[in-house]
């Protein structure tokens, strides 16, 4: 009997433990990765070290398939796997490239939660706001659960969607030229150097 | 604040020198010596001279020392810091509390009224010598057959010398019944203090008015200034690259960006001028209301312009509480108690007063006066008497006179009181109205200036990072617009504020505190 008490009290303990690891909580998630770039930030000494540990950051996070998919929306069905793949690394270059302009080496960063995260079914919204120096820009995270971890695929900044603005223009480029077309131009993008700067912060 | 002393050639730094110069020069000038050794005498007089010579020059240094005007505030001031300031400092709450405190002393008096009032008269003299003459005679001439008739004599004091003489006499007099006058006094003096008391809450209100509008002022022209020249950064790059396009004779170039720059760079210059301008004047009327220097510091906190959190009630609150709290609505309201007395007083003047009344005389002198029935003039002797009077005038036309015009003066006052209550719900219904409407639009702007700041990343995203070639132009609408969306939107806070502050003013209670009571008429909050 005692045997069995012990087996029950311990099952109850691992309970909320299992509870947990399935349902993850998307707003310890984003705070866990705010937190690494913090220290990335303060610990680089240059732009490039910082910019290229930020882009493992966002690796670790974020499903580019699944932002590569809605970005495509209705032009990904009628690609083949090889074209899907293909779309996907370069689009997770230009997203790379796209992220990790903004921030610089010993750059103050201050991150706040505006309220609970939204969660319905297998889907949530992280909001967070982030400010740097005197600008304050609102950044949420859409995530979905995948293999019971939260997987970024959308980043909407003060409430432009960057997969949906990406969106607008890769569908113009789809109907005009073509799949090719769009992979050339993305490469384009990709080798480019920063000269547009809309000074914008 | 450095302030150099006057007499810098002392070099003694003020309540140091004083301690140095005694521990230094006293036991010198104090020093024992023998008498007959001049060197140590004339060392001490030497050294006591320089003892007061150097008091002399420090006595001016200390006290120009305790005369440095100081800075208001080193640290950033807050709101009600400066509010609290403004009420002590300022000449206009000054006034009103000197005017208070006349009234109650005249509530003081009136209050006195009913305590016994005594009179003293004291009159000392001195007698020159008279001529002496012939006794006097007067002829007797009586009716009545038991007394005499015929010649008497009429006995007088001797006035051949000089005299002194004394006359004291002593009067009290104690109100016993007034129908009404005294109480009547006393309850318009009671109503003068109310009256008193409201002009310190008028005083209280309108400093308070003046300095959140001005506060509200240099906050708001601080968060303009970061816009401005933000603002101004953005057009100064804008046409930095104008200028290299042009000079490259870039395909890129469009003359038409340069007519559309010089235009926002007007807007930009439009927006420092009026921003210099609310700064200035709204610096002027803080430095006004809180009685400051033109040397005085005044440091602002550096928090974010913020709009105040607080939910506009409904109209017929503010109504309610402003007939009760409003001191102008106070003063009138008390101005008509005091006429009511003064009608309660007029009515009294047609009855008598009834009082008691006490008086004692005393007189004294050298005057060699021989006691006898025949003297006419007492130069010493005392007595006394108490009774009870009635003191009654009968000029009845002028009190019914009176007594009309007091009962005008209360229909008058009433009349008045009519009309500020009137006056009140129309400038009330203004305030209210406008607060309300800049509360709704300062949302208004603030979704604005956020669909600006989207439409803006958005541009400036697809500028940057798009696959597509962008016109700049776009970038630099949307940057302006934003700019001007975020300066609207600042604007509409202060007018909020500012209009919660006016409706404060004319409430008469700070309504950002104020909670509207569910009372049976529905003037829910």
């Amino acid at each position: 009997m005692k045997v069995v008490t012990t087996y029950l009290m311990f099952a109850l303990m691992l309970t909320p433990l299992i509870a947990s690891a399935e349902n993850p909580d998307p707003q310890v998630m984003i705070q866990g990765h705010y937190a690494q770039i913090e220290r990335v930030i303060k610990a680089d000494k240059t732009d490039e070290g910082v910019r290229s540990k930020i882009v493992k950051i966002l690796e670790s996070f974020t499903d580019f398939r699944e932002f590569a998919r809605m970005t495509l929306k209705k032009h990904w069905k009628g690609l083949t796997e090889a074209q899907r793949v293909l779309f996907t690394d370069k689009y997770r270059q230009l997203l790379h490239k796209s992220y990790v302009r903004h921030f610089k080496a010993n750059q103050e960063l201050e991150v706040g939660f505006r309220g609970a995260p939204r969660i319905v079914k297998t889907k949530a919204m992280v909001m967070t706001t982030v400010k740097s120096g005197k600008t304050e820009s609102d950044v949420d995270y859409k995530l979905h659960l995948k293999n019971g971890k939260y997987r970024a695929y959308d980043i909407v900044i003060d409430e432009v969607s960057l997969m949906r603005n990406y969106r607008k223009q890769f569908s113009k480029i789809m109907k005009r030229d073509g799949f090719d077309v769009l992979i050339q131009k993305i490469q384009k993008k990709i080798e480019s150097k920063d000269d547009n700067d809309s000074d914008v912060d | 604040m450095v302030v150099t002393p006057p007499y810098s050639s002392c070099a003694f730094r003020p309540g140091q020198t004083i301690r140095e110069l005694v521990a230094i020069l006293l036991p010198m000038a104090m020093k024992n010596v023998s008498p007959g050794d001049e060197k140590c005498r004339w060392r001490s007089r030497f050294c006591a001279r320089i003892v007061w010579l150097a008091l002399a020059c420090i006595i001016p240094i200390s006290a120009s020392a305790t005369d440095v005007p100081q800075p208001v505030a080193s640290s950033p001031l807050t709101i009600d810091a400066c509010i609290s300031r403004a009420e002590k400092k300022s000449p206009l709450m000054r006034a009103a509390k000197e005017g208070l405190e006349a009234l109650k002393q005249q509530y003081e008096e009136a209050w006195w009224a009913w305590f016994p009032r005594a009179r003293l008269r004291v009159i000392g003299a001195v007698i020159p010598p008279q001529p002496v003459g012939e006794p006097v005679l007067d002829v007797v001439d009586s009716a009545n057959v038991s007394e005499p008739t015929g010649l008497k004599v009429l006995q007088g004091p001797d006035l051949s010398d000089w005299n002194a003489g004394l006359d004291m006499q002593l009067n009290i007099d104690l109100p016993l019944y007034t129908f009404g006058k005294l109480a009547a006094l006393r309850d318009m003096a009671s109503s003068g203090i109310d009256i008193g008391q409201a002009a310190v809450r008028l005083a209280r209100s309108e400093l308070g008015f003046q300095v959140k509008r001005a506060w509200w002022g240099l906050l708001l022209s601080k968060a303009l200034d970061d816009v401005i020249s933000d603002g101004e950064a953005k057009l100064r790059k804008a046409r930095e690259r104008l200028q290299r396009l042009e000079e490259e004779d870039d395909d890129e170039y469009d003359q038409d960006d340069s007519f559309r720059l010089r235009i926002y760079e007007a807007r930009v210059e439009k927006l420092v001028r009026q921003n210099a301008q609310l700064r200035e004047v709204s610096n002027a009327g803080l430095r006004e209301a809180m009685v400051l220097k033109p040397t005085d510091s005044l440091v602002l906190p550096e928090d974010d312009f913020e709009v105040l959190s607080t939910k506009i009630g409904e109209l017929a609150c503010y109504v309610d509480a402003a007939s009760r709290e409003r001191p102008e609505i106070s003063m009138r309201r008390h101005r008509v108690q005091v006429n009511r007395g003064n009608v309660d007083r007029r009515w009294g003047e047609f009855f008598p007063d009834f009082f008691l009344s006490a008086n004692y005389t005393f007189k004294l002198s050298t005057v060699d006066q021989e006691a006898n029935v025949f003297s006419a003039v007492s130069f010493n002797g005392s007595g006394g008497a108490a009774y009870i009077g009635l003191r009654l005038t009968l000029d009845y036309g002028s009190k019914l006179a009176r007594y009309r015009r007091a009962q005008a003066d209360v229909r008058q006052s009433e009349a008045a009181l009519d009309v500020e209550l009137s006056k009140l719900r129309v400038e009330l219904t203004q305030v209210w109205r406008a607060a309300r409407d800049n509360q709704a639009l300062e949302r208004l702007q603030y979704r604005a200036m956020k669909a600006a700041r989207s439409l803006l990343t958005s541009k400036a995203h697809l500028y940057e990072d798009g696959l597509e070639p962008m016109p700049f132009k776009d970038v630099l609408d949307a940057s302006v617009q934003y700019l001007m969306q975020k300066s609207e939107w600042l604007k509409s806070v202060y007018s909020f504020n500012v209009g919660v502050a006016q409706l404060s003013r004319l409430v008469g209670t700070d309504v950002t505190r104020y909670r509207c009571s569910h009372d049976s008429k529905g003037n829910a909050e």
